[in-house]
């Protein structure tokens, strides 16, 4: 959180201001003396824990390097951003034959509704995946694409989404709970 | 065994979704996850418009004087103001009466509709509040509404972060703005797609990247709706939905920043909004209506 010198300052203003509220303290005094902590718990739906999917010794890439070095805290500028297009493609090497043979299905679960995918496995690949029902509020055809972008990259790659909409968040949460049960299997 | 915890709910008015790698199990990971999750009740608790009885609402209670308020409305108020002041106006929290106005109005808890009828939606700036650090108060010159949504979620999304800090690896997602530490379950930097503005579903790019939020901005007409304003941005000089780009994306240390940011930039434009954020040193990804798509320190 220290202050990075940027040109204007807005983002070590940020930073100080988000490490001033912080140290505030909200958290203790909020916990204490009322039960909104309290109520935060029975709202923590849809949660599961899976697990690693690089942890079992099953993967066929060399031993997991002990734990990656934390890029030096440097803040965005200076992260290593590889291009996206060698972060995709070396993707698909690591991640396959990551999974069973087999048909897999799993649910995704939204605000604006839910997404129920089928993905079939073959020779250790995704082979294909269908969107099998939706009770989303908008139209398909939206996330028409997302099934062969999974068969693509060979896994719900991608960890998270900036700006992902109801509907692909549903989508990326039903073939999440399908490829767990792949590795599982 | 590393496990990847996942813990969903809804916080204001979005999905928030938190990913915990940790060797701990579940039930020793979920307490520091209900901390982190109760600062998104704590911001919104403090900075909503949608509730007149929050600490932001109840400033027009004392229109003209100046007021002591918490360290945490305090900060984010410093925040948008500077903001507002480096984009001379392009962004402004002073639009909340015109976003009411416009229909953008429900609280998503109640259902109910907030009129605040007392509040004159034009002619007020970001110039008509006046901070004092040294004594910690505001003062609005005129009745307004502060509308901080737009650093406000990334706020929450900051504080829930490092709530988590000593945990291997953290992402803290909430509609689309996120920050990452650490590493992701597979032991790597995490792996960021970017909702392309115009196809839903599709990504425009990916990052990996850690320790640092990135947020989004965006037309995203399609999600307009029920009245929350989200996916929602008005010229606040203008008062026009903003049309030169179809979103903004920000890598940046802070969500706070990468919110307020990407905010920002959409309504300068492409030229203007290129220029800022290179000013500003934070990374960025601006797409055009056509699919133009332009980099910033990416």
């Amino acid at each position: 959180m220290a202050a990075h010198r940027m040109h204007r300052g807005l983002v070590a203003l940020s930073a100080s201001a988000v490490a001033a509220i912080y140290l505030a303290g909200y958290l203790q005094t909020q916990v204490a003396d009322s039960n909104i902590g309290a109520a935060a718990i029975p709202t923590l739906a849809a949660a599961q824990s899976a697990p690693v999917a690089a942890a079992p010794a099953a993967t066929s890439s060399p031993p997991l390097q002990p734990v990656i070095q934390r890029p030096t805290q440097a803040p965005a500028k200076a992260a290593p951003t590889p291009t996206p297009g060698a972060a995709t493609s070396s993707a698909q090497s690591q991640a396959a034959a990551a999974y069973k043979d087999g048909t897999y299905t799993g649910q995704g679960t939204s605000r604006r509704g839910d997404v129920w995918v089928s993905i079939l496995v073959q020779a250790g690949k995704i082979a294909n995946v269908t969107i099998t029902r939706s009770t989303l509020q908008y139209p398909l055809r939206d996330i028409a694409t997302l099934p062969s972008q999974v068969v693509q990259r060979q896994s719900a790659r991608v960890d998270v989404v900036s700006r992902a909409t109801y509907s692909s968040m549903a989508f990326q949460g039903a073939v999440a709970q399908a490829l767990a049960a792949a590795k599982a299997a | 065994m590393r496990t990847t915890h996942t813990f969903a709910t809804v916080s204001m008015d979005t999905d928030v979704t938190i990913q915990v790698v940790a060797d701990q199990p579940r039930a020793v990971v979920e307490p520091a996850v209900q901390r982190a999750l109760s600062w998104f009740e704590t911001v919104e608790r403090i900075c909503t418009r949608f509730d007149r009885s929050s600490e932001v609402m109840r400033l027009l209670d004392q229109v003209g004087a100046s007021v002591r308020i918490s360290t945490l409305l305090f900060e984010v108020a410093a925040f948008a103001l500077d903001l507002a002041e480096q984009t001379e106006g392009a962004f402004d929290p002073t639009v909340g009466a015109r976003l009411e106005q416009l229909g953008f109005n429900l609280n998503y808890k109640t259902g109910e509709a907030i009129h605040s009828d007392d509040v004159g939606a034009d002619s007020v700036s970001f110039r008509d509040v006046k901070l004092d650090r040294r004594a910690h108060t505001v003062r609005l010159r005129k009745p307004l509404i502060l509308d901080l949504n737009a650093v406000a979620k990334g706020l929450a999304i900051d504080l829930a972060a490092t709530e988590l800090q000593s945990y291997a690896g953290v992402c803290v997602e909430a509609g689309g703005d996120l920050v990452v530490k650490g590493q992701n379950p597979t032991g790597e930097p995490w792996h960021i797609g970017i909702q392309h503005p115009r196809a839903e579903g599709m990504l425009a790019h990916t990052l990996d990247l850690t320790d640092t939020a990135v947020c989004t901005s965006g037309d995203y007409e399609r999600r307009v709706g029920e009245g929350s304003g989200e996916g929602h941005i008005v010229d606040p000089r203008t008062h026009r939905s903003v049309t030169d780009l179809a979103s903004v994306t920000v890598v940046a240390p802070t969500a706070m920043a990468a919110d307020g940011l990407s905010t920002a930039a959409m309504v300068l434009g492409r030229e203007q909004g290129l220029h800022f954020l290179a000013s500003q040193g934070v990374g960025a990804l601006l797409i055009a209506p056509d699919g133009t798509t332009l980099k910033v320190n990416l």
